[in-house]
């Protein structure tokens, strides 16, 4: 009883933590430029502007003025 | 239950620190690694050493070390007050095939100088505390507050609080365990277990970005930032409108006085025109008249300048009118005036003696003598007593005063005259209207004139302060134009971090539920089948015949409580524990033991020999007597 108890709970609760939060969030991230550039690992690689640019230009150009 | 991968601990190596010198080596062929050492030999330094090295960094490691209830404790050697001392740990530890050494060494001196209240010693005066981590001996080599971010990632920082483990965490956990206001401990701890790493990594990363962004933009970015901007530009056009109000009412009243000007000026050449119109042809009249009355006042008095001139010989010329004499004569009959200098006579009466008076005898008596004193202050001068004794000279010379008189009588007359006559010339009513009406416009037109010259100013003020204005209103609409499209970069953060709180909240029941079964079926192990136990998002109940409370169990079934805890808590595999069954009944030694080989692929104990019986014969441990010094004085 006890052999499977602690060692697994490590596992069990790292797996369930790490791949459904991943897969929680790969849902998620299509709906969010931003959340999709953290969990690509990209977003280091965009100035504010690029970020600003790319959020603009895939909701429309206007978007923002309203 | 060895793992490679798993985080595996090889050798404490302990210099100085609180005055322990010993090195605990760990034979890593075993999993179960005892060490017997008697109350008060280092023990929970050990363990306390452990946790400040992993949950302090370097530049926050001074001031954190604490020691059974002392916080902060010392981390010198008392024993050499004064002296310059450099103490050193060193843990080696292995995992996922990489080999590790992280050493802290600190140096300074404890001091035996009183605080401030005179009750305790000054203790600590580090000068310098610095970490190292050799990574694969010497292949990678980190140092300062860069030790701690690895040792972060390695989990063996989040994990400190709970694989090192002792009676004294154990009371903490019972605490946060049983009294309401301490649950929040509990809670913020298990928040922290059931997220994943993921998740917090990429919230961090996002709040980078917004940081970034906030820094690019100043406060500002915030919505309140970008509300403050609306307002302002709200405000400017506010200021414009009312200056160009006021502007337009300055432009106002400088055309009306510039309209009044023109017709002022209109008026003023007509009324000029009509002055000098009406006047030319008594204009020579006029002229010649002022002459006349001016040549007849010089006249006037230069016959009056000769008269006043020659007054004295004029009057003593006169046989029948010898004024002087009359006013001598007049002068002394009233008496104005004491007789002639008798300056002698009052010498005399005061100089005599006894001092009498010279004209009829009588001694003079005091009051007498102040009075005859104050005659002298009435004797006049010289000059007058002479005038009105001397004779006033005759004069040969003979003077008309009827002549005199009737000459300048005519040329006065005369004067009058003329004057009249440039009376009846001077204006008429009409022409006094005119010049009193051209001499008011002429005023007013020179405050009008004023008056359009601080208009002008005003106006130019108001110009100068519109296109400011409007200036700034256009850089604060670019701003906040700005500001709108970076807002849309900062929304979108917000989105995803709600994102990932969502996500966090999705598998936070299903985490702690499994961590509740595992803590039951733990509990149940080691204490027995009616025992459970059970972690809520806000609660840690240990259960007896399915009866949850925080007051079921004794001591010994609080400990298990605890130690289960800890064990679910940590992410690292290990457990170093300072005397592990302190207060735990023999009865359940066995099974904890049990449970701890079975569950960890390594277990440091530092037991106190007392602690042995039971717990120690289901392992098969390296075990060791450690004292101080360094030395390994017998094996088990």
């Amino acid at each position: 009883m006890s052999e499977v108890a602690t060692v697994n709970i490590k596992k069990k609760v790292n797996e369930i933590m790490e791949k459904k939060a991943e897969k929680i969030l790969e849902e998620k991230k299509e709906q969010n430029i931003i959340l999709k550039l953290v969990m690509d690992e990209e977003i280091e690689n965009y100035s504010v502007d690029e970020l600003k640019e790319k959020i603009i230009n895939e909701r429309g150009e206007l978007d923002y003025e309203g | 239950m060895k793992d490679s991968s798993s985080l595996t601990f090889s050798y404490i190596d302990v210099e100085g620190y609180r005055g322990r010198n010993f090195k605990l080596d760990f034979d890593t062929s075993k999993s179960e690694h005892v060490f017997v050492m008697d109350g008060n030999t280092g023990k929970t330094t050990i363990i306390e050493l452990l946790r400040w090295c992993f949950n302090y960094k370097e530049s926050n490691a001074e001031g954190n070390f604490r020691h059974m209830f002392a916080d902060p404790a010392h981390v010198m050697d008392w024993d050499y007050p004064g002296e310059e001392q450099e103490c050193m740990i060193e843990i080696g530890f292995s995992k996922e095939g990489r080999n590790y050494v992280f050493k802290r060494t600190t140096k300074g001196t404890y001091s035996l100088d009183k605080d401030e209240d005179e009750e305790e010693d000054t203790g600590d005066i580090i000068r310098e505390i610095s970490d190292t981590l050799e990574i694969d001996r010497g292949n990678e080599v980190y140092q300062g507050d860069k030790v701690n971010r690895i040792l972060n990632d390695l989990r063996i920082s989040p994990s400190a609080d709970y694989f090192l483990f002792d009676g004294e965490r154990a009371r903490e956990y019972m605490l946060y365990a049983s009294d309401k206001k301490e649950v929040h401990n509990l809670v913020e701890a298990i928040n922290k277990r059931v997220t994943p790493r993921r998740l917090t990594t990429y919230k961090q990363k996002l709040n980078e970005l917004q940081k970034r962004i906030y820094d690019e933009l100043g406060s500002k970015a915030s919505k309140k930032g970008q509300t403050r901007v609306m307002n302002k530009i709200n405000e400017i056009k506010r200021d414009i409108n009312e200056a160009e109000e006021k502007k337009s009412n300055f432009e106002d009243e400088i055309n009306i006085r510039r309209r009044k000007v023109i017709e002022f000026e209109d008026r003023i050449d007509e009324l000029n025109k009509k002055i000098i119109d009406s006047k030319s042809e008594e204009l020579e009249k006029r002229h010649d008249l002022e002459k006349k009355i001016n040549t007849i006042k010089t006249e006037i008095n230069s016959e009056r300048e000769n008269i006043i001139g020659n007054l004295l010989e004029i009057l003593s010329s006169e046989k029948d009118f010898n004024i002087i004499e009359d006013i001598k004569e007049n002068i002394r009959e009233r008496g104005r005036l004491p007789e002639p200098y008798r300056e002698d006579l009052i010498d005399l009466c005061l100089n005599s003696d006894p001092p009498s008076c010279e004209i009829c005898g009588r001694e003079l008596d005091e009051e007498s003598q102040e009075k005859v004193k104050k005659l002298r202050q009435q004797v006049a001068p010289h000059e007058i007593q002479n005038f009105l004794n001397a004779e006033v000279p005759k004069n040969n010379k003979k003077y008309n005063m009827e002549n005199l008189n009737k000459k300048i009588n005519k040329k006065i007359e005369e004067y009058e005259d003329l004057d009249d006559e440039l009376e009846s010339l001077d204006l008429s009513d009409k022409e006094e209207k005119w010049i009193k009406e051209r001499d008011d416009k002429r005023k007013k037109l020179r405050e009008f004139e004023s008056e359009i010259g601080d208009y002008k100013g005003d106006l130019e003020a108001i110009k100068s302060f519109i296109d400011n204005k409007k200036e700034e209103r256009e850089r604060l609409e670019e701003k906040s134009k700005t500001l709108k499209q970076y807002r849309i970069v900062l929304d979108e953060i917000e989105k995803a971090k709600d994102a990932i709180q969502k996500t966090k909240d999705e598998i936070k029941d299903e985490t702690i539920e499994i961590i509740s079964d595992t803590l039951g079926e733990s509990v149940n192990y080691i204490l027995g089948d009616n025992f459970s136990a059970k972690l809520t998002e806000d609660s840690l109940l240990l259960g007896q015949n399915d009866r949850f409370h925080r007051e079921v169990g004794g001591m010994s079934g609080k400990l298990i409580l605890s130690y289960c805890f800890a064990e679910s808590m940590t992410e690292v595999n290990p457990m170093i524990i300072d005397t592990p069954v302190g207060n735990i009944d023999d009865s359940v030694r066995e099974k904890l033991s049990e449970h701890l080989i079975t569950n960890h692929n390594q277990i440091i104990l530092l037991c106190l020999p007392t602690e042995l019986d039971y717990f120690v014969d289901p392992m098969d441990p390296q075990k060791e007597c450690v004292e101080n010094k360094e030395e390994v004085t017998w094996v088990l």
